[in-house]
């Protein structure tokens, strides 16, 4: 067992697990504070790719400066589809929610397809790299991880500094009572809604930085997402996070032992022993 | 109340709306044209489904452009004479398939029982050709594969389907005699293919090719069709020490592939990738592109013409390269892919099919197909009439494109392999 | 003497299911009315109408002279309604403080929230000694003075109560209704529904008694208290 090429991977893997882990906290987040599973994850995940490329491609942005811009744009759009497409439907049974969700990102992956078509798209980002060895840190990812801490510190400091972070906490503990409170739940259900596609997009974007990808690329995501979320916990998102990392660095590690091709069946086994053995999560459910 | 009805309606409106919009942007197309009015003229229509939505959207619409030259081309000539002087007038009909064997199903039985076609040619890509030949032979209707590389679906014993790519079990193998002939000393080959069926079969085979080559293959993997990021995995592929590294799978795989590869500056000397390399946009990655060899159906530099085929003893049929070249480049403003020349040869050979026959009897268009044995600026065609593996192309090759940097510092793909077809030198990566 | 919240024959219910069949009701300012009635009488289903978290199929809510009966309950809220809910309702997953900090979510609350949090402690000194308790963890007891200094926190200008002895030991239910009588003291509008018919009858100004979705007695409390038919159904006697 070579060692080296041991470490080498896990660390490739560890650094891609917290965008995975971004991901994940945007999915979690929505379906702690609201009990909607979002389907139209993956697709917004994909939009957030084609922002960034797009605002560094068209308007010659640094991409780095595009992400910022994206994960606004990526909370707008999600405040829109929670009023245009959830708010109606949103004390249904989950059933209905989902359906929702999945209509909209039929809508997106449809309406994408024919303003994008399938063309695979790549940003040309090049930061350089630290070598040691067979190690390679690129820094693209490196400028990855360093964003997605920030902005997992940022959802952080607003849900648990600020009022608007309490309110949702709030709402998502009992609704009802949030609003005799005087809390206009509808808007923070919104706002939490779009706070859940802002992390999506976020995750986009850093992965455009990092990969290829099409209109269709936020599917593999998708699925990493709900392994995550029941792996760290339904509606906990630092179980997510942490979740995220795990997930990544396992798929490292798994690469070196087995067929590479095995990898993602182990994440889907893993998925099902977790439902099985721990079904609220390594970490607690927080619903 | 009221009001509640009044706001479901409208939303129903909406959504209804909203339904009708994304279908109409994924609509059917049909490409009537204008009949020409001749001496006698009898308007034919050749049926296939084209990938409009779905992930095979890109290589689907070269392969339409290709075949909509070669449309343009007929009716400029007058159409396609049979032997009582008849002139054929072909016309096109497809649908969109969405990139799914489910739909290929159902529209060809629809182009062939409602639509009635007289002809027909495959959807873009292995699994869809698979598809749609299951539904033309229960019909004995006539149709051309193109785009379609899988050996499998060839050695079902068929009557009337005829394949016009290179097999699959072919596509590297011209990649290891490469490799042989660059540095006899080069012996350890790593083979990491997508786990599709058209990858994994053109890894077996060049597994198999290698390894009956005296070749040491290293590391033999397929990876998810999904995979975005191979760090973990050419991390493996580096501890395994290969001299050369074959494989991958469809062109954003390949593409990230290389990049990583070039990222991580892996020491492998020669990297042959499917798919990918052969696109112009390949070079999207910068230096990473730098010594990739593509096996590819066919590129613009390829030497095949009329001489060449004098020499072969062979006949020469359809345009040279330099023109359809040009007049796809004159009506698309863009250079030919190998998957427009598919198409193009497509709609050609069964012109010629239609022509060698005189008829057009499906049975006699067959026995015109089986005794073909020719040179296009396509390449060599001929199909093979054993009873298993009746209509797998026998004659066709690939050629071997390198990206390698001209004396202005830009990449050039040059055809490296083989010597008949090649414009330069293949170069080992450093 | 100004009425400050007025119920107007409310009707109101669960889908088909009505269970407030015209139901008239004021509070005066400054006055502690209190709303009794057996189980099921519909107690709970006004309060929650009241505060709008049920809509009335018919009827009117008028708080301050304003018709509030098609606005949510958050701008219920905003305006000066506050509501001690039934099971107290608490956001068990947030601290004590968080608790608090959300019920001054009303700006006029907000700006005094300093102030209001100094005598909410001062009242209830066993919350202070836990802030950054998460509520869920409290007892029962101090579950229910969570829930109403939450409710104070709102700076309301009517407090309403749904069933606070509900669950309570007889040692809290005293405390619980000191601190009720404290609050009268300081002028505050409340509207008191309670299954404890003596003590809410013994604190109250004003009372209703309500059954089957009607109010069937009303008047000035301790009159209420000495009625025959209320002596026999609730009091035992």
């Amino acid at each position: 067992m070579n060692l080296e090429a041991l470490l080498a991977s896990g660390i490739d893997g560890l650094m891609l697990g917290f965008v995975y882990g971004i991901a994940a906290m945007g999915l979690t987040l929505i379906f702690g504070v609201m009990r909607v599973i979002n389907l139209a994850h993956g697709p917004i995940i994909a939009l957030g790719m084609f922002s960034v490329y797009l605002l560094t491609n068209q308007l010659g942005l640094n991409p780095y400066l595009a992400i910022p811009i994206t994960v606004l744009l990526g909370l707008a759009f999600g405040m829109v589809m929670y009023f245009v497409a959830v708010n109606r439907v949103i004390n249904e049974p989950e059933l209905t929610t989902l359906l929702a969700t999945f209509a909209v990102s039929l809508i997106i992956i449809g309406l994408g397809t024919v303003a994008f078509t399938t063309t695979p798209r790549a940003l040309d980002v090049n930061l350089g790299a630290l070598r040691s060895g067979q190690i390679t840190v690129l820094g693209t990812k490196a400028v990855a991880v360093l964003i997605a801490i920030l902005v997992a510190a940022g959802l952080y400091a607003l849900l648990y500094r600020t009022r608007v972070g309490k309110s949702i906490r709030a709402v998502a503990n009992n609704r009802s009572a949030a609003e005799i409170m005087g809390i206009n739940t509808r808007g923070i259900l919104a706002f939490s809604f779009g706070l859940g596609t802002a992390l999506a997009a976020t995750a986009g974007g850093l992965i455009a930085t990092l990969f290829a990808f099409t209109i269709l690329s936020g599917g593999t995501f998708e699925l990493k997402s709900f392994v995550i979320v029941v792996l760290g916990g339904l509606g906990n998102p630092t179980g997510a996070l942490v979740g995220g990392i795990l997930l990544g660095l396992l798929e490292g590690v798994f690469t070196i032992f087995i067929p590479v091709g095995w990898v993602p069946v182990i994440e889907y086994v893993i998925f099902v022993l977790i439902l099985l053995v721990r079904p609220n999560g390594l970490f607690g459910a927080r619903t | 109340m009221s009001h509640k009805h009044f706001r479901m309606i409208g939303l129903g409106v909406l959504w209804s709306l909203l339904i009708i919009l994304v279908a109409a942007c994924a609509a059917p197309a049909s490409a009537p044209q204008p009949a020409q009015s001749g001496a006698s003229t009898k308007p034919i229509v050749i049926g296939f489904t084209a990938s409009q939505t779905g992930k095979l959207n890109v290589e689907s619409k070269k392969q339409i452009q290709g075949m909509q030259l070669w449309l343009d081309d007929v009716k400029k000539a007058g159409g396609i004479k049979l032997a009582d002087g008849t002139m054929v007038m072909p016309d096109i009909k497809f649908y969109d398939d969405e990139s799914t064997t489910e739909r290929v199903q159902a529209l060809y039985t629809k182009l062939i029982n409602e639509d009635n076609v007289d002809f027909l040619i495959s959807p873009y890509s292995s699994g869809l050709a698979k598809a749609a030949a299951v539904v033309s032979e229960q019909n004995g209707k006539v149709m051309l594969t193109t785009g379609a590389a899988d050996d499998a679906t060839m050695e079902q014993g068929f009557k009337s389907t005829y394949q016009l790519y290179t097999p699959a079990s072919r596509y590297l193998a011209g990649a290891v005699d490469l490799l042989g002939q660059m540095d006899p000393a080069l012996k350890k080959i790593a083979i990491v293919h997508e786990k599709d069926s058209f990858s994994t079969s053109v890894a077996n085979a060049a597994n198999e090719y290698a390894k009956s080559k005296g070749y040491d293959v290293v590391l033999f993997e397929g990876y998810d069709t999904g995979t975005t990021d191979f760090s973990p995995f050419i991390n493996k592929i580096t501890a395994a020490s290969p001299d050369a590294i074959m494989g991958g799978g469809h062109f954003q795989d390949g593409t990230t592939l290389a990049k990583q590869l070039y990222e991580k500056q892996v020491p492998v000397k020669f990297v042959a990738l499917l798919v990918a390399p052969p696109e112009p946009k390949f070079v999207e990655i910068g230096d990473a592109a730098n010594g990739i060899i593509g096996p590819s159906q066919w590129e613009p530099l390829v030497k095949y013409s009329p001489e060449s085929a004098s020499a072969a003893n062979l006949p020469w049929y359809g345009p040279t390269v330099a023109n359809f070249v040009s007049a796809y480049k004159a009506k698309y403003n863009e250079d030919p892919s190998y998957h427009a020349a598919g198409g193009y040869a497509a709609g050609l050979l069964l012109q010629k099919a239609i022509e060698d026959s005189g008829s057009l009897d499906a049975a006699k268009v067959q026995a015109a197909l089986d005794k073909m044995d020719l040179l296009t600026f396509y390449g060599h065609v001929k199909f093979s009439t054993d009873a298993k593996t009746h209509g797998k192309q026998d004659a066709h090759s690939m050629v071997y494109m390198q990206w390698q940097k001209g004396a202005d510092g830009k990449f050039v793909s040059q055809i490296v392999f083989p010597p008949e077809a090649k414009s330069a030198d293949a170069q080992l990566r450093k | 003497m100004s009425t400050l919240l007025e119920i107007e024959n409310v009707q109101s219910g669960y889908g088909e299911v009505q269970i407030l069949w015209g139901v008239t009701l004021k509070m005066e300012q400054g006055r502690l009315t209190c709303l009794v009635g057996a189980n099921g009488a519909g107690k709970t289903t006004l309060l929650r109408t009241v505060m709008g978290l049920l809509p009335a199929k018919q009827g009117a809510v008028r708080f301050d002279g304003q018709n509030v009966t098609k606005t949510s309950p958050h701008e219920r809220a905003r305006a000066g309604m506050a509501m001690v809910p039934e099971g107290r309702q608490l956001f068990t997953d947030l601290s004590v403080l968080e608790n608090l900090e959300m019920g001054a979510t009303p700006n006029h609350a907000r700006a005094a929230m300093k102030q209001n949090l100094e005598w909410t402690f001062e009242l209830f000194p066993r919350l202070k000694e836990r802030t950054n308790q998460i509520a869920g963890t409290l007892s029962g007891g101090e579950q229910q003075m969570l829930a109403i200094a939450r409710g104070l926190m709102a700076q309301p200008r009517v407090l309403m109560f749904d069933e606070p002895s509900l669950g309570l030991s007889p040692l809290f239910t005293l405390n619980l209704f000191q601190i009720i009588r404290k609050l009268k003291e300081r002028g505050l509008t409340m509207l008191l529904v309670e299954q404890n018919v003596q003590m809410a009858l013994a604190i109250s100004d004003y009372a209703y008694v309500m059954n089957h979705g009607k109010i069937e007695i009303e008047g000035e409390a301790r009159k209420v208290r000495e009625l025959e038919s209320v002596r026999k159904a609730y009091l035992g006697a």
